[in-house]
């Protein structure tokens, strides 16, 4: 018998017998009769191609949605304080309608200004290392200053908070500033109107930190390395924010026009310069 | 002839979704030679090959809901990719093969002796093939599936199974030329 006849095969099978088929036919309908079996059970079979993903979805929303509640109250410096602003861009770029979208930024300006009141009111008196805080509450008499040692620990804890405020400013300056670019965009008077009036209180609540740290110099007077860092937070932020070196309760006025901007600052130079001639 | 065919078979498969086993029995009348052969073909054990058989026919039966019926070739493709997953299940569970040339119970009934080798010989040359060449002589002489549905089950054009299968009777004839 040849098996491959113009290049095809020649086989023959042995088809199955009637009795193979009922054989066959008695151990499927056995198997597939039983409840366990029916076709017609769809869910456990979308079981793993539905609920896994449904699963991780799930948690991934819950876990991003409580974490955004928990963030409502972040302050500034606070683990989830990049998650409640990430939030906050969230809404706004959710939102379209451009009267809505700008109340909404105000409203997050404001909250900004809020978290600094808040920020500076909490910290602003720890800049104090607790030794010398203890120094100045004992002060009953006009006894001439004793020097006290601050330990190491406490200093460092001082510059934190004193970093901490600093940082705050800024990024709430740059927060309403960029604000304020957006609501540009808008024309709408009232708005920027708005926008400026916080940028001034944010300017005027930097000055009186600008006072409380001039108080604090003096309570803390061997200390070197506070000293400095204060200095320097005190000149950055006057330098940011545009403010005139020992101006006490007056502010700069945002809306004025770049050139007195490019006065003042020519101003501020002159007085740097001739600080540091007379330090030399 | 082979329209009505079709429409038939499409609606005996909706009907098994409803878990109509009547359906589901002309859907193994018209299907259980192709893979009973298809397998016999894998494991040259007629007894082995009934009991695969069978459990193929049960895994049709809970995979049916997920299947949505369009060609005849493409309903095919779906239940040999079922009898495949099965085979290779099977393959694991056996610890050792039988040699192919220990049993050949697989065989016409009026054989003899050359006709035994000759198939046996076949068989062992097949499987030096390229796996798609083996598969498209398993699915055409075995299964009796024609090129284009076999093109369907294994993903590729009608010309392309052609060519594979052109291929492989080369190749076999090259094998078995000192013996036929």
């Amino acid at each position: 018998m040849k098996i491959i006849k113009d290049d095809k095969l020649e086989i023959q099978t042995r088809p199955l017998s009637e009795a193979e088929t009922q054989r066959l036919w008695q151990g499927v309908y056995q198997r597939i009769k039983s409840p366990a079996t029916k076709p017609l059970n769809i869910w456990p079979r979308l079981g793993r191609r539905i609920y896994i993903p449904a699963a991780i979805f799930i948690l991934l929303f819950t876990l991003s949605f409580g974490t955004a509640v928990l963030s409502v109250n972040a302050k500034p410096g606070d683990v989830l304080f990049p998650v409640k602003l990430a939030y906050e861009k969230v809404q706004l770029q959710l939102t379209f309608d451009p009267e809505k979208k700008s109340d909404l930024a105000l409203h997050f300006s404001q909250e900004r200004l809020k978290e600094v009141n808040e920020v500076l009111s909490q910290n602003s008196n720890k800049i104090i290392p607790p030794e010398a805080r203890a120094q100045d509450e004992d002060k009953t008499t006009s006894t001439p200053p004793v020097k006290v040692e601050i330990k190491e620990e406490s200093k460092k804890e001082s510059i934190k908070k004193l970093e901490k405020n600093h940082q705050t400013l800024i990024n709430a300056l740059d927060y309403l500033e960029n604000t304020k670019e957006e609501l540009k965009k808008t024309s709408n008077e009232q708005k920027l109107e708005e926008i400026n009036s916080l940028v001034d209180q944010l300017s005027d609540r930097t000055q009186n930190y600008l006072d409380d740290l001039e108080e604090i110099k003096e309570k803390i007077p061997n200390n070197h390395d506070i000293k400095n860092r204060i200095n320097r937070s005190e000149k950055e932020l006057k330098e940011k924010f545009k403010l005139e070196p020992k101006q006490i309760n007056g502010r700069f006025d945002q809306s004025d026009s770049d050139s007195n901007n490019n006065n003042n600052n020519n101003e501020n130079n002159e007085e740097n310069n001739n600080e540091e001639q007379s330090d030399n | 002839m082979r329209t009505e065919n079709q429409q038939e078979l499409e609606n005996h498969i909706k009907a098994c979704l409803t878990g109509e086993l009547e359906s589901f029995r002309y859907i193994f009348d018209y299907t259980k030679e192709r893979i009973f052969q298809y397998i016999l073909s894998r494991t040259s054990n007629r007894e082995d090959s009934l009991d695969i058989t069978q459990e193929i026919f049960v895994d049709i039966w809970k995979a049916l809901p997920r299947f949505k019926y369009r060609s005849v070739g493409q309903f095919y493709g779906f239940i040999f990719l079922i009898a495949r997953r099965r085979l290779i299940k099977y393959y694991r569970s056996r610890q050792s093969q039988v040699a192919l040339s220990e049993q050949h119970d697989d065989l016409p009934a009026e054989r003899d002796e050359s006709d035994f080798n000759n198939y046996s010989d076949l068989l062992t040359s097949i499987k030096r093939l390229r796996k798609k060449h083996q598969e498209v002589l398993r699915l055409r002489y075995w299964s009796g599936l024609s090129y284009q549905e076999i093109g369907q089950v294994l993903g590729a054009t009608e010309t392309t199974v052609k060519v594979w299968h052109y291929r492989a009777i080369q190749k076999l004839k090259k094998f078995l030329k000192d013996k036929i």
